[in-house]
């Protein structure tokens, strides 16, 4: 008997460290204020160097569609910290960074520097690690400012559309704060990040900037977003358009796969990129009969097609000495030097790589109609 | 005697509660030169200590180390082996203390003093190593059972997160052909080591494992080890995963779990090993209170005497505390710590294996 008891007193004991163990200070949910997103900028006027969005949540009893309240505090400063304080001082609750989940830098910053800034993000503990990264246009400010009629929750609609829980987009690239910061860190990857486009009442995101290691140095169109985003293999469903003998087919694919087999021990050393792709016709624009020869030529028509996307975006990147899908990585995976020989050959290698790209299309049907 | 399962639960608690803090980081360090090598040496290496120990302390049923070194070498001999290892004990079981007074103030209380934290962590960790060796083993068993299982659904969720980067894991594995270093090798045998608190468990647990265990415990140690080191590369990046202070803490904070209660995993990581951490260093005081009160021969071993030497094991981590003013200090000392720790170990199962020979002579 006794012998329980003492157990039992000291499980209630472990237990009740769960107590203090609340995530954050204690403060009752009324004396908060939740902070969804963070907008760094570069000021337009003003000799400081950033200028800082902060996104507040107010809490409201009930949920409906359209019904969000929600207030942007900006403040030009040098540094978040600094920015971060001021905005604080001019609030009655305490600002809650627990469920920040969108980052975004504005384009003008990017195009000059996101590392600086970013350190902010990273060596927060409150800030989570899993927070979307995005590039702003025309600014953070913007964006942050966009107030779509569909949504319930100050900046859900964003958090939905990267989360992939809601809207699945073969042009919508999610990436999260420590993906960011590794690719940042690691010679063999160049980091990405996703474009939001502000409009009147809603996002427009269909292009990623392909960063270096210090900046924003490309915007892709929104064709060679979908393929850099087919390639890292983050994504199933896809359009493909093609054309042939004066019609145009559109083929919708339900499965994607993309690989990258790597030959550096060759003489020319080059990447063969596999591209898997298995698909419907979705549309035709001629009303083409669809017999088993027209079958056969689309999908051919479409190997070529993709293949030649493929190898296009990749040598244009190439060009640029970005890697977003990180053929660097599978470098240094596959070859067993040091690591200070490993970089040194990259940094040789990577401008003369030859890059070919082999696409196995199969069409499954023609749809529901011949 | 308790079933000799319990002789395992002191392994297992050893390898589980090592998987966040003191070895992830030495090994992180050296990750592009002798780490994975040392890892692969360290578990035929860890086995044949563990063989060597358990051979040895078989021939003295329900002994513990001090009676085993008063039977069989002259007094003055008990002094020099036991002193060092009441200090490493000491060490073995603060250390993972002020670590996780650390975590717990940076990632779940900030607003909390560290002095308190520590305080009521101190109040348990006493608590449990002031019980006898039986209850102490009981407490192990259903902790044990209540927090593994989570562990294990964490990290195996973790090699299945989508952004797990496997081909930063399978750089690491090319440069498996550097020599290993002294350093690595310390750090991953530790991993091993919850075998040597059976010189004073021996008391009260049979120390013969059966033919299962021989197999597990490689088995469970090797992947223990391999995920403790991998995860983090393949979570953070193989070139970032050393700039975090953490690196545990922070690849548990990547991972998403959107329909679950808590949407940072890392909060409940954190908590989970709390109890891991502080059922370890409860039993590795335990022992050290047990080799504490052996130096006295001939008093009449009371209660009063485990308080007395508890309290002055709480009254050194607070020193420690004091003197410890940043991360760097403590994590400086944990690797001192692993250093000087495998020197001993090795000392201690060569004592052991002395012994064992001198008494099947006489």
């Amino acid at each position: 008997m006794k012998k329980s008891v003492r157990f039992s007193s000291l499980m209630i004991g472990l237990l009740s460290l769960f107590v203090f163990a609340e995530g954050c200070e204690f403060k009752d949910i009324d004396k908060r204020f939740f902070v969804v997103g963070i907008g760094v900028d570069k000021p337009e006027n003003s000799t400081k160097k950033y200028r800082i969005t902060l996104k507040m949540a107010i809490p409201s009893g009930s949920i409906r569609m359209g019904s969000e309240s929600f207030q942007n505090f900006t403040q030009n400063a040098d540094s978040i910290t600094e920015a971060v304080q001021l905005i604080k001082s001019r609030l009655d609750k305490e600002a809650d960074f627990g469920h920040t989940k969108v980052l975004i830098f504005g384009q003008q910053l990017i195009k000059e520097d996101y590392v600086h800034p970013m350190d902010w993000f990273i060596r927060q503990r409150f800030i989570q690690k899993v927070a979307f990264m995005a590039i702003g246009k025309p600014s953070a400010h913007d964006v942050l400012e966009v107030q779509p009629k569909y949504e319930r929750l100050p900046s859900n609609a964003l958090f939905m559309t990267f989360g992939q829980v809601g809207v699945e987009s073969q042009y919508i690239v999610t990436e999260d704060l420590y993906d960011v910061y590794r690719n940042n860190k690691d010679p063999g990857v160049t980091p990405i990040m996703p474009v939001i486009e502000a409009k009147q009442d809603h996002f427009q995101i269909n292009t990623i900037g392909v960063l270096d290691r210090q900046k924003l140095v490309s915007v892709l169109s929104p064709n060679e977003t979908r393929i850099i985003n087919m390639l890292r293999a983050r994504i199933r469903k896809g359009d493909f358009q093609v054309s042939i003998k004066g019609d145009t087919f559109m083929v919708h694919t339900d499965e994607l796969s993309a690989n990258k087999k790597a030959y550096f021990a060759a003489t020319k050393p080059y990447v063969d990129i596999n591209v898997n792709i298995q698909g419907v016709i979705e549309e035709t624009q001629q009303n083409t009969r669809i017999t088993e020869t027209v079958l056969r030529q689309v999908q051919t028509a479409l190997e070529k097609k993709v293949s030649h996307d493929v190898e296009d975006v990749l040598k244009k990147l190439q060009q640029q000495n970005l890697d977003p899908i990180g053929i660097g990585l599978t470098y240094s995976a596959s070859t067993w030097d040091r690591k200070d020989v490993e970089e040194e050959n990259w940094k040789k290698l990577y401008p003369k790589l030859d890059i070919t790209a082999h696409t196995h299309v199969r069409i499954n049907s023609p749809g529901e109609i011949q | 005697m308790i079933n000799s399962r319990y002789y395992c639960y002191l392994i297992f608690l050893t390898m589980l509660s090592n998987v966040m803090v003191l070895v992830p980081n030495i090994l992180l360090q050296h990750r592009f030169d002798g780490a994975l090598t040392s890892s692969l040496l360290a578990v035929p290496i860890s086995m044949a200590f563990i063989y060597l120990f358990t051979k040895s302390i078989a021939r003295f049923p329900s002994l513990t180390l001090p009676e085993i070194l008063v039977k069989s070498f002259p007094n003055w001999f008990r002094f020099v082996v036991t002193l060092p290892l009441i200090i490493i004990w000491f060490w073995a079981g603060s250390l993972p203390l002020l670590a996780f007074t650390t975590i717990t103030k940076g990632f779940l209380n900030p607003e909390m003093s560290e002095y308190l934290i520590l305080g009521i962590y101190l109040f348990f960790v006493s608590y449990v190593a002031c019980m006898d060796h039986k209850k102490v083993m009981y407490t192990v068993e259903a902790i044990l059972f209540f927090v593994a299982p989570i562990i294990l659904f964490i990290l195996c969720r973790s090699i299945f997160e989508k952004n797990f980067s496997w081909e930063s894991v399978n750089d690491i594995i090319t440069h498996i052909e550097n020599r290993p270093d002294y350093d690595s090798l310390s750090a991953a045998t530790y991993i091993f080591t919850g075998y040597v608190n059976m010189i004073i468990f021996n008391k009260s647990v049979k120390s013969r494992l059966n033919v299962w265990y021989w197999i597990l415990i490689p088995l469970v140690g090797t992947a223990i080890l391999l995920t403790s080191f991998l995860i983090p590369v393949g979570l953070l990046g193989r070139y970032a995963v050393t700039d975090f202070v953490f690196p545990w803490v922070t690849a548990t904070d990547t991972l998403r779990l959107e329909y679950f209660f808590l949407e940072r995993v890392m909060l409940v990581f954190i908590m989970l090993y709390l109890f891991l951490v502080l059922l370890h260093s409860a039993v590795v005081w335990h022992v050290g209170v047990g080799l504490f009160k052996s130096l006295w021969k001939n008093k009449q071993k009371t209660k009063r005497y485990d308080f007395g030497i508890i309290i002055l094991f709480c009254m050194g981590v607070l020193v420690m505390r004091k003197y410890l003013s940043d991360v760097y200090m403590g994590q400086a000392l944990s690797a001192w710590f692993i250093r000087i720790r495998f020197v001993v170990e090795a000392v201690l199962v060569g004592t052991l294996l002395l012994a064992a020979r001198r008494q099947t002579k006489a």
